[in-house]
């Protein structure tokens, strides 16, 4: 009766219960993008973000042996760009991303290496910080502009977490941000049309504190 | 003597009263002299009227002979003041100085009618010792047989007397008189005469010895009959007397006589001579020939004669004023010709002879109050002058506008005082729209003409008038400054070039690239370089100048002149002067023409007949004694002209009789009389086709036709195997220039406006004009005109397609409507020749020779080029637009569009790499324009940048930069909507500086505006609405 007590404060309680099983960490790595096509007639040209660095703070719980997850905020720094036979350009950009993602181990929570799978969803907020002109190149078929937009966030990784001391974790992953394109912030000039989503590829490394 | 030096004591003490009188006088004379002006010289008043003078220049003292008085007043040059006096027997009628200076001889006369009163006439000698203050005399008496009417000493110290019968010569040093030579036809008035003659109507003699003293010149009078006179001169060292009798009309007054320096030329009367043939080389016009009224000296050093003569109206340089300075004058003269160069206020006439200190600085005159001293050197010194005169750098201004041009002009000239002094001046002017700035001050002083050419846009061709010149120091009669406003309409044609004076004719050389223009105000040749048009030489004339030809084998210019008894020859590789050609004395050869035979001169004679004469390159001219069959009787005012062949000379009269000479045969072949009157051109473009005033001659001088010409015919030449004439109706007219085809039995003309009327007849003095001249080179043709000459390209009337205006559209997008006081384009085809743009304020309603009116009211312009003008639809206009342009092609269709009162639209600029024009929004803090690559973020400032809002409050006027303060408000507020979200306006008006953009600033809201690419803003005034489409972000 007091173990099950005990589960069901666990599975009332979440956190205070999880506490046991919480690791809190940073995590840094590169975010690469994939392109975007933007067609103007005949004309084709491949707009989104340059790699950039990307880190993230993270809140991970073991939910179940092989269930966890993790609430996180990513900030990139990605500049955007554009590009066209020989022309190109370049626009100073951010991006906020805060999504939930749960984490399948393939291993059990006590186990020193555990691969895990992760999907989940939030918010990515784009942000063109780069300097206005009064004509960019390339703006025939997108402008990169300088204005903010949010798009809604489906992530989609995996990675190996390793225990590197009493309560010390590394996590070697990768995580796909994918939202929709950004129209306001690469904004295609009519008639251009810009198809496909936004996938940002980002390797990352991570460090965690379990407590 | 005791009576007669009672008498004098008596004069003496009523002349101090005079002088008392006179020093009153002449303090209110003082007084307004800065009004009237000074005048040139010191007057002497010796209480008398005086006859001769005699220059003592060792002992510094003038000997003035005093024939009222009968004596010789003794007058210091230092003080000019009388000394003493010397009594004489009778009247002294002449005096003259020993070369020594030791003898003083005066012949003294009173020619009594015996039967009246006893005469009394004879010759004194006067022995001259001492210095002016203790000058001692010694006097010995001579009888004469016959009145001595005047004595002068040549070099070799013996005087020459010549009297009523004879000529003596005179030892002053034994008492010995020899004959020279007898002489009849001489003699005097015979006294007594009516009250108001004077020494010189009684004398009728003058006599004066050359500068070097070898020869003696004299004028004697036949006593009763004034028009005869007896001209001689004495050569000293052959002894050899040269007499030349005279019949002239006027008199030969004022009977004073000058010699050069070494005695090659003389002046007597109103005539200039020259010495070995008594040939008159000029003579001044308009003289009446009073003998007691002016005087003359030749400065041979300077090339100058200074003279006064009574003339029958004041004379006028040029330009002339409209009311001539009407008190005496001494006029300064070219010593060649008589070119008068300038006038002097005298402070009274002169009356008798004058002579020249040696060093030529000081002139002493007999005048009217004894003796007239006058500084005349002063006339050469260029600064520190001790006389004040005033003069303008420039003789004349032209200011060569456009009929659509609106904006003032301005030039510059300089008023000085030649000597260098500080002379008081103002200014006048009688024209309209001309103001000067300053208009009064003092020498030197830089005055701006600036001319509104908007006062004289009903003028499309020339306006002149005058700046006058005023001053109460200056001494000289100020010569105005000629005004020239040109404001011809685009499509006339021509350049025209200023040349000041009276141009009467023009030559073109056919083997030199050159032409020839007669100046005749200044007896002047100008040469013209025919390319650069520049002017590269000058040739002095015969006086007053009418015509000019080229001998046949084009080696010599000759040209004739209405007041000369010479043509002047000169040579036209060298251009210089060769020699004169004389014609037989009393002719004048006003027009000349060389045929490839004779070279032919239709001449004025001084008698009632007028003729033709025969120039010869050597040696005097000859008359024709009959012309063929006719009669040698030609009218005055006859014209001659040669055919370039040289096989005919054309005459013309003004009475309406032509002439024909055949110059193979050596006769005159034809002599006709088909017209009442004729004036205006005349030419001789072929061998049988002659052209004179608007008629067309045959090869037998039969009228032929009639050119359909509009006002009076100038010139006519031909060019391109066409003939060329020339027309108008006034000289402030435009001028018209006509394709002529000769070969046409109809004549018919193609007319041209040109940019300024030609000059015509009888500006110039004849009824005939030769303005008109095709240069060799055949690139232009040059026409006189009443500025100077206008050029005409030769192909001036090469077919232009005329402009055809389509449609006229804001010029801030080229689709919205107009308002007063936006800036629009006129589209079209043809609407200017060439590209042009000013960025001058306020703006020119001309440019590159367009202009634009709707309405009527000029048009400010941007832009032109062939197919838009860019400018700002004045503010005055409203309703419906009628808008026309006139371009060198031509005049425009009418075309009519609408005028809103406001129609704002923004302008679309063309940044680069955009394909769609962006409208001028622009971020207000740095200025950019709003595009989709730098769109509006919500809650920022814009400026946006229209035309079309209409009139303000204030009032702008057209074509100039709006004003800072007050700003200039439209009187219609806008409203602004982005995106139906109303945009608060800061302000809306005229941007300072800029001419019809306007400016609106507003503030974007924070909320309630979508993003997006095309989000609508809306500018709405007064019912009319903009919308346009403007990208719209989020802040980031």
């Amino acid at each position: 009766m007091r173990k099950f007590t005990g589960c069901l404060f666990a599975l009332a309680l979440g956190g205070g219960c999880l506490a046991q099983q919480w690791d809190v960490g940073v995590a840094g790595g590169l975010e690469i993008y994939k392109n975007l096509t933007v067609t103007n007639g005949s004309d084709q040209a491949t707009a989104g973000f340059k790699p950039g660095l990307v880190v993230s703070a993270f809140a991970a719980q073991d939910l179940y042996q092989h269930l966890g997850g993790e609430i996180r905020y990513d900030f990139g720094l990605a500049d955007m760009k554009e590009s066209s036979g020989g022309t190109s350009v370049d626009f100073g950009a951010q991006t906020h991303a805060i999504h939930y993602d749960f984490m399948l181990y393939g291993a059990r929570r006590d186990a020193k290496v555990r691969p895990f799978l992760l999907a989940g969803g939030g918010i990515k907020i784009y942000r063109g910080t780069g300097q206005e002109q009064e004509f960019q190149p390339l703006a025939e078929f997108a402008i990169l502009s300088k204005t903010k937009q949010i798009e809604g966030l489906i992530t989609a990784g995996g990675g190996v977490k390793f225990q590197v001391g009493q309560r010390k974790f590394v996590y070697l992953e990768v995580i796909d941000f994918i939202t929709r394109t950004p129209q306001n912030v690469i904004a295609p000039y009519p008639p251009s049309t810009i198809s496909g989503w936004v996938h940002g590829f980002a390797p990352m490394v991570a460090l965690s504190f379990g407590f | 003597m005791p009576t007669t030096l009672g008498v004098w004591t008596q004069r003496s003490r009523f002349a101090d009263q005079l002088s008392r009188w006179a020093l009153v006088f002449l303090a209110f004379s003082l007084l307004a002299s800065a009004a009237f002006g000074a005048t040139f010289g010191t007057r002497v008043v010796l209480g008398g009227q005086t006859s001769d003078l005699a220059l003592d220049e060792a002992r510094g003292l003038v000997y003035v002979a005093n024939y009222t008085a009968n004596r010789i007043d003794v007058v210091s040059t230092s003080t000019l003041r009388r000394v003493t006096t010397i009594a004489m027997p009778a009247g002294p009628a002449s005096v003259a100085l020993s070369p020594d200076g030791n003898y003083l001889v005066a012949t003294h006369m009173m020619n009594f009618d015996p039967t009246i009163a006893t005469p009394d006439y004879g010759l004194s000698v006067i022995t001259l010792s001492g210095g002016a203050s203790n000058l001692q005399t010694q006097i010995v008496n001579y009888t004469f047989g016959s009145p001595p009417l005047g004595v002068a000493f040549g070099n070799d110290g013996i005087a020459l007397v010549a009297t009523t019968t004879e000529f003596d010569l005179f030892d002053p040093t034994r008492g010995y008189i020899a004959t020279l030579t007898t002489i009849s036809g001489i003699d005097t008035q015979l006294l007594p005469i009516a009250i108001g003659n004077y020494p010189a109507d009684i004398t009728q003699a003058s006599m004066a010895v050359s500068g070097d003293g070898s020869r003696i010149f004299g004028t004697v009078g036949d006593g009763t009959n004034l028009k005869v006179s007896t001209d001689f001169y004495y050569d000293v060292p052959s002894q050899q007397l040269n007499v030349m009798g005279w019949i002239s009309s006027p008199p030969m007054g004022p009977r004073a006589v000058s010699v050069d320096q070494t005695g090659s030329t003389y002046m007597t009367g109103w005539t200039l001579n020259r010495a070995s043939d008594f040939v008159e080389l000029a003579q001044f016009p308009n003289a009446v020939g009073t003998f007691s009224l002016g005087s003359n000296a030749i400065d041979t050093a300077r090339g100058s004669i200074y003279a006064q003569v009574a003339m029958s109206s004041a004379f006028q340089m040029w330009p002339p004023l409209p009311t001539p300075y009407s008190g005496p004058v001494l006029m300064v003269t070219g010593s060649d010709n008589l070119a008068v160069r300038e006038q002097l206020m005298l402070p009274e006439n002169l009356s008798g002879k004058s002579v020249l200190s040696s060093d030529n600085s000081t002139m002493y005159s007999v005048s009217s109050s004894g003796l007239m001293v006058m500084p005349v050197g002063q006339l050469y010194v260029t600064q520190g002058a001790k006389i004040h005169q005033v003069a303008s750098d420039h003789a004349s201004l032209l200011f060569t506008s456009n009929w659509c041009n609106s904006t003032p002009q301005t030039a510059v000239f300089a008023v000085i005082d030649p000597g260098g002094a500080t002379t008081d001046f103002s200014l006048y002017t009688n024209l309209p729209g001309v103001t000067l700035t300053p208009s009064s001050g003092t020498t030197p002083a830089v005055i701006t003409v600036s001319v509104d050419p908007t006062a004289y846009r009903s003028q499309n061709g020339t306006t002149s008038g005058l700046i006058q010149i005023q001053s109460g120091l200056a001494v000289n009669v100020p010569v105005p400054v000629q005004l020239l406003i040109n404001n011809p309409q685009p499509e006339q044609r021509g350049a025209v070039f200023n040349v000041p004076g009276q141009l009467v004719s023009v030559l073109a050389d056919p083997t030199r690239n050159r032409f020839y223009v007669l100046r005749q105000d200044n007896d002047q040749v100008l040469v013209f370089d025919g390319s650069s048009f520049n002017q590269i030489a000058v040739l002095r004339t015969p006086n007053t100048p009418w015509s000019m030809d080229m001998t046949f084998d084009k080696h010599y210019l000759i040209v004739g002149g209405d007041n000369s008894q010479v043509a002047g020859l000169y040579d036209l590789n060298t251009l210089q002067f060769v020699r004169y050609l004389p014609l037989p004395y009393g002719y004048y050869p006003r027009w000349v023409a060389a045929s490839g035979n004779a070279i032919l001169a239709a001449c004025r004679h001084a008698g009632p007949i007028h003729g033709i004469a025969r120039i010869q390159m050597y040696g005097m001219g000859t008359i024709y004694p009959t012309l063929g069959p006719w009669k040698n009787d030609i009218n005055i005012d006859t014209a001659i002209v040669a055919s370039p062949s040289g096989n005919f000379i054309l005459g013309a009269m003004a009475d309406g009789r032509t002439l024909l000479y055949d110059a193979n045969q050596d006769l005159f072949v034809s002599a006709r009389n088909d017209f009442t009157a004729l004036t205006g051109a005349i030419a001789a473009p072929t061998d049988d086709t002659f052209i004179v005033a608007n008629n067309v001659l045959d090869g037998s001088a039969v009228p032929a036709g009639t050119l359909s010409e509009t006002g009076t015919t100038s010139g006519f030449t031909m060019a391109g195997g066409l003939g060329l004439a020339t027309s108008a109706q006034s000289a402030s007219s435009p001028g018209v220039v006509a394709r002529v085809d000769l070969s046409q039995s109809s004549f018919s003309v193609r007319p041209t406006a040109m940019t300024e009327a030609p000059v015509l007849p009888p500006s110039a003095g004849s009824a005939f004009t030769r303005t008109l001249a095709a240069l060799a080179n055949g690139n232009a043709i040059v026409s006189l005109s009443t500025s100077g000459f206008v050029s005409l390209a030769s192909n001036y009337d090469v077919a232009m397609a005329t402009p055809d205006i389509t449609s006229v559209v804001s010029a801030a997008d080229l689709t919205s409507p107009v308002a007063p006081g936006g800036l629009m384009s006129v589209l079209g085809t043809n609407l200017s020749l060439t590209n042009a743009a000013t960025s001058t304020l306020p703006l020119p309603t001309a440019l590159a020779s367009s202009c634009l009116t709707v309405n009527g009211v000029m048009v400010p312009m941007i832009m032109v080029s062939p197919t838009q003008i860019n400018g700002q639809l004045p503010f005055e206009v409203s309703g419906t637009g009628t808008m026309v342009l006139r371009t060198p092609a031509g005049v425009s269709n009418t075309f009519t569009f609408p005028i809103d009162p406001t129609a704002p639209s923004a302008f679309l600029v063309d940044v680069p790499d955009w394909n769609t024009p962006m409208p001028t929004v622009t971020h207000a803090a740095d200025g950019e324009l709003v595009t989709p690559s730098y769109p509006i973020h919500l809650n920022e400032w814009l400026a946006i940048y229209v035309t079309g809002m209409g009139v303000t409050a204030p009032t702008v006027a057209t074509g100039a930069a709006s004003p800072l303060d007050p700003l200039a408000q439209p009187a219609a507020a806008p409203t602004l909507y982005l995106d139906g979200a109303q945009l608060p306006v800061e302000f809306a008006g005229l941007v300072p500086g800029e001419v019809g953009v306007y400016q609106i600033n507003v503030q974007v809201p924070f909320k309630g505006v979508r993003t997006g690419m095309q989000i609508p803003l809306t500018i709405t005034q007064g019912g009319f609405t903009l919308t346009l489409s403007v990208r719209v972000v989020t802040n980031n």
